[in-house]
């Protein structure tokens, strides 16, 4: 899992570097194109989105607004985005936009007319659920938003989703603890993402650290799984895996 | 008609119909009448914005300027008489120089235009309730042997001042002229406001629309020449059978763009849910409210997409509401549930315009010295939700917890960080605080839980779950 690449940070083209992925991705995440990502399971739901607004954040170049759209039933299962709270992760609230959507309908629509739109850097809209209503023929026409805007797309489902979709990879996100830094503090946000559909090549499944001072991912170079130990970290049983 | 064959308003049931035995029954509904009343003003618009109520029977018009438009009052007087009988409706209209003597021409007068100058001579032999008078005082003029306006009009004006107070003088002075009395329209009075009229009514969409862009077109070169924009505006589409529909569209910063007005009200048309069986014969647009817009504020090719964006903010606001569209504002508070306000996007001022590349967070960085994670979650439950909790005593984190039917181990925990809530108290009296812990449980999973209370009192503190950290 120690794959090649640095840490991932900025536009290079017209892709996102995560980093290590980028290898399978050829270049990174690919702008102008529609991404689907869902929470492992529902414990996780905060670590997907968070995936999300951290990849919204990476392209620096463009001075251009976060669109982030959630379906009302969605905000209710997992709580609604929190300015205070993406604030201190790196996203820029004065350039976020947030939209309610009653109905996944309208979550759809204003996805669409969102990515069309000139200055929209990034959309990330969240459907509650498997988000059914996002099937082959919708995100096939998110995929053509996409492309006109030329932003970055990302479609959070609440849960994974088996139905086919038009979107160019789709990942798997989960919370995973960090290494324990010695006082049994936590430690940065880190991920571990499944590529389970990808366009441009094989699928794979990374860890990776999100900074959210310098904003950029790294790829973590150990992760720890550390047994529930209170928080008496010399008690505590960890195994390193690389 | 009823009152020439004797039957007078709070007259018995039984009594009227002793005097006429074929009297039909129905149950008075004062408020069906004053929406019907209402809903009927709102179509007399056609003729004049300036409509306002009188209830409980009539509406009054300003129609200076208005009646040469229908070849003269005359003709005007009876175009309204004819399309009000069309709705079923027998009128009597009075038009005169004030609103006094209209009212007492439409109720009682002989002839229904007071030509102008002649107010006098036509009000003098009408009766003392063609001045709208409360009772007691017509009751009182008739006990002193005045009967007719006329009448009063040569009386000396001080002492019936002294005897029935200022509001006879002020009826009569309103009448003749020498008090100013004005009409309080039903709806405000748009500063621009262009129509078209159909001589055959239209019933397709598509041809609404099309009429809709043409005075589209209109407008904004109105407000062009005026070097205004819009801010909001307001399609009216008048039905045969009397209703008016409405859409309305507001704007976050004053408009004239032809492209993307029509886009919002196409928007808001297609959610329209119309019933008018025989479709409508006119259709206005108007501007209720309009800005200074000169063309160095229009953005021509802003290389931000200023300009798209406001149109997309626009757009969204108008289909699903503008509570739904949002920006997140910093409020200074500690309590987590106010510190960041969800504001409409579209009453926002402005967009930031080029933010520098690395802005300094705007909640600040108190809390987050000593830690290599936020100290906030991305995401805020609307309402806490309660778990079990099994924690240390007395202040340490949770060690286990139940929400949502499952049990979670923590592996790792920070806090406690203990938040003061200003104004809720518990049953001593007490301000209530809240001690937060960001847990992590075995697999990695970030939460934000609080306790509420402590151990060691008689009733157990609570836990809840506040939100999701990455």
């Amino acid at each position: 899992m120690r794959s090649g690449g640095g840490s991932g940070g900025g536009r290079v083209g017209s892709n996102l570097s995560l980093g290590p992925p980028d290898t399978v991705l050829q270049g990174g995440l690919a702008l102008g194109e529609l991404h689907e990502l869902a929470p492992v399971f529902f414990l996780h739901t905060g670590a997907a989105l968070g995936f999300a607004l951290a990849v919204s954040t990476l392209d620096r170049a463009g001075r251009g607004v976060v669109v982030v759209v959630q379906q009302d039933f969605a905000a209710l299962e997992a709580g609604h985005v929190y300015g205070v709270g993406c604030d201190l992760f790196g996203v820029d609230t004065a350039r976020l936009f947030v939209v309610r959507a009653m109905t996944p309908r309208d979550a759809l629509w204003a996805m669409e007319e969102a990515l069309k739109t000139r200055g929209v850097a990034a959309v990330i809209g969240e459907l509650a659920e498997e988000g059914r209503s996002a099937d082959l023929t919708t995100t096939r026409r998110l995929s053509l938003a996409a492309q006109k805007g030329g932003g970055l797309a990302l479609l959070l489902r609440q849960r994974p989703a088996v139905q086919p979709s038009a979107a160019a990879t789709r990942w798997s996100v989960a919370a995973v603890a960090g290494a324990a830094d010695g006082f049994g503090g936590l430690e940065r946000s880190a991920f571990r993402v499944s590529l389970t559909k990808n366009r441009r090549g094989p699928c794979g499944s990374w860890v990776l650290q999100w900074d959210h001072h310098d904003r950029r991912f790294l790829p973590a170079l150990s992760v720890a799984v550390a047994a529930p130990a209170r928080h008496r970290p010399a008690e505590a049983a960890i195994a390193a895996t690389g | 008609m009823a009152a020439r064959i004797g039957l007078r308003v709070g007259m018995s049931f039984a009594d009227a119909c002793a005097i006429h035995p074929q009297l039909e029954c129905c149950e008075a509904d004062p408020d069906a009448d004053a929406r019907f009343l209402k809903q009927l003003a709102e179509w007399c618009e056609i003729y004049t914005p300036l409509v306002g109520l009188d209830p409980p029977d009539g509406l009054l018009f300003d129609i200076t300027g208005v009646a040469h438009l229908f070849g003269g009052e005359d003709a005007f007087a009876h175009d309204l008489a004819k399309r009000l009988a069309g709705f079923g409706l027998r009128v009597r209209i009075g038009i005169a120089d004030t609103v006094g003597a209209a009212w007492a021409a439409a109720r009682f007068g002989k002839t229904a235009i007071v030509a102008p100058g002649q107010i006098s001579e036509a009000m003098a032999p009408l009766p003392l309730a063609a001045l709208r008078l409360a009772t007691e005082i017509r009751d009182g003029l008739r006990q002193l042997g005045l009967k007719t306006v006329g009448d009063l009009m040569t009386r000396p004006r001080a002492p019936l001042t002294a005897r029935f107070g200022q509001g006879l003088i002020r009826r009569l002075d309103q009448m003749l002229g020498r008090e100013e009395e004005t009409i309080t329209p039903l709806m405000p009075v748009p500063a621009l406001s262009v129509e078209q009229i159909f001589p055959e009514p239209l019933q397709r969409d598509e041809d609404l629309l099309a009429v809709l862009a043409r005075l589209e077109t209109r407008i904004c070169d109105m407000l062009e020449k005026r070097g205004e924009g819009a801010r909001r505006m307001m399609a009216s589409f008048f039905a045969v059978d009397g209703k008016v529909f409405r859409l309305e569209i507001g704007t976050s910063r004053p408009l004239r763009d032809l492209h993307h007005l029509h886009r919002l009200f196409t928007d808001k048309f297609a959610l329209a849910q119309w019933d008018s069986p025989f479709g409508f014969d006119r259709l206005r647009l108007a501007v209720p409210e309009a800005e200074s817009l000169s063309p160095s504020q229009q953005d021509l090719t802003g290389d931000c997409g200023g300009s798209e964006l406001g149109h997309l903010i626009d757009r969204l606001s108008a289909r699903l509401g503008e509570s739904r569209v949002l920006r997140l504002m910093p409020q200074d508070t500690h309590v987590p549930e106010l510190a960041c306000l969800a504001v409409p996007a579209a009453a926002a001022e402005e967009f930031a315009p080029t933010p520098p590349p690395n802005p300094s967070p705007r909640w600040g960085r108190g809390n987050d010295q000593d830690s290599l994670a936020p100290s906030r979650p991305l995401r805020l439950f609307e309402r806490p939700e309660p778990v079990v909790a099994i924690a240390e005593v007395p202040d340490g984190p949770p060690v286990r917890f139940r929400w949502r039917r499952l049990t979670h181990e923590v592996a790792r925990a920070e806090g406690p960080e203990r938040i003061a809530m200003p104004w809720w108290r518990d049953d001593k009296d007490r301000t209530l605080r809240r001690d937060y812990f960001r847990v992590q449980t075995a697999d990695g999973a970030r939460l934000w839980l609080y306790r509420e209370g402590h151990y060691g009192e008689d009733t157990p503190p609570r836990w809840f779950v506040h939100g999701l950290l990455s």
